[in-house]
């Protein structure tokens, strides 16, 4: 009987060489786009994201080290890394023959279809806008545990930083969250009365 | 075939660029240095740059024939008298020692003779091709090796020279040694060189060459080092 593959082989196997991107793409395509609509607020950025974190994939598949941890967080590093370069408004175009425009590939129906999923999210982006105030190693962190819910001990993976130093940082990060939150929520309470 | 949503069109891209992308691709995203076996090699040559030499066996060092290598050091032309020298020593172990980049060849060869069985290379960036590139392959690298050298620290960057034994790796195993040199910042700019060396468990994997860039500063380490300028 064919066993399925484990996420860590199939990383190894896109390191190796073309074929195994398929597989890994439709396991986790959800997770990323999710993790999409919890960063972006407009379609044709989560379809830039969505693209360029798989492009990445295949860029960087040779790094994966599974004696060093599964590949989902491994992923999900590599997917904040993706995030926090278009932010910065820095995207990568080292490589531009292997880059994709996502947004060229949405049509209307993917138009409403993700922005449904926005919706949806819109309340995490609060949460991801107060981040965005945050130190960047506090905000990398944190988007990883409240935004995407990985574990502390997986986004020490992630971020290739001791699980101990992670929780030592969790902890700073989220006092600093609360009064970043705060801030924010006063902002907005501010702009609904002046309307 | 149709292909009905934003996730299948993008799927059909991927799948286009998966099958014409080279078989290995170079990391470029910068990584925690000595966090993960990958950048071993980078370590081992990331201030690095120069290399080759010349051997001697049963305590009778040979020395490569002159280099006539200029190297360029705070505006001083140093001429090396040899690339490298090899000395098989009395246990058995082989010491490794560079003196400039030429003769990549000569250094392998006579390393080879001197009973260790691998290749010597520096980093060129026109090596782009199958598993010529750096990270190279963990599932490649003969990890107790790999993993007691890096827990030892300075195992894997050993200065200029490098004592290298035939238990460093497996049967059918060899070693890869990448030479090279930088200018370093915190000693007056001075041009140094560097080996350092990674165990394959299938000395038929060690790369032709290597290729890589330096983790902490996304720089490719080329050959004359440019002397950085702060």
């Amino acid at each position: 009987m064919h066993r399925e593959r484990t996420d860590e082989e199939l990383v190894a196997a896109i390191a190796r060489g073309p074929g195994a991107l398929a597989e890994f793409y439709r396991r986790h395509i959800g997770r990323i786009t999710g993790m999409g609509v919890r960063r972006f607020a407009d379609p044709e950025d989560v379809a830039d994201f969505v693209a360029e974190v798989f492009v990445e994939v295949m860029r960087s598949a040779t790094g994966f080290d599974p004696r060093r941890g599964k590949a989902v967080p491994w992923l999900c590093g590599l997917a904040g890394n993706v995030a926090a370069d278009m932010h910065r408004k820095r995207f990568r175009r080292h490589d531009a023959e292997n880059r994709l425009a996502g947004r060229l590939l949405l049509d209307a129906d993917d138009y409403a279809r993700v922005e449904e999923r926005i919706d949806a999210a819109s309340q995490t982006r609060l949460l991801y806008a107060a981040l965005g105030r945050l130190p960047d190693p506090d905000r990398r962190l944190l988007e990883l545990v409240a935004v995407d819910g990985l574990t502390p001990a997986q986004v020490a993976q992630a971020l290739g930083i001791s699980a101990v130093a992670a929780r030592v940082r969790l902890m700073r990060s989220r006092a600093r969250l609360q009064e970043a939150m705060t801030l924010i929520r006063t902002h907005q309470l501010t702009e609904e009365h002046s309307r | 075939m149709k292909h009905e949503t934003f996730e299948d069109r993008l799927l059909a891209k991927l799948t286009e660029l998966d099958a014409t992308r080279p078989v290995a691709s170079p990391v470029h995203r910068p990584v925690p240095l000595l966090r993960r076996p990958a950048v071993l090699v980078t370590a081992a040559a990331v201030t690095v740059l120069v290399v080759a030499g010349a051997i001697g066996l049963a305590n009778r060092p040979v020395t490569s024939p002159p280099g006539n290598f200029a190297a360029q050091s705070n505006g001083n032309v140093a001429v090396k008298p040899a690339s490298f020298t090899v000395v098989k020593n009395a246990d058995g172990t082989v010491t490794f020692t560079v003196h400039d980049l030429l003769d990549l060849s000569g250094a392998t060869k006579a390393l080879n003779d001197a009973g260790i069985v691998g290749r010597v290379v520096t980093n060129t960036q026109d090596c782009t091709t199958g598993p010529n590139v750096v990270p190279v392959d963990p599932n490649d690298l003969y990890p107790a090796d790999t993993f007691h050298r890096l827990s030892k620290g300075g195992g894997i960057v050993e200065g200029d020279s490098v004592t290298l034994s035939s238990s460093f790796y497996p049967a059918g195993g060899g070693l890869l040694l990448t030479v090279g040199g930088g200018y370093m910042r915190f000693h007056n700019n001075e041009l140094r060189l560097f080996v350092g060396y990674l165990a394959y468990i299938d000395a038929n994997k060690i790369p032709q060459c290597v290729n890589f860039v330096d983790p902490g500063t996304g720089d490719f380490p080329q050959w004359p080092p440019t002397p950085r300028v702060r």
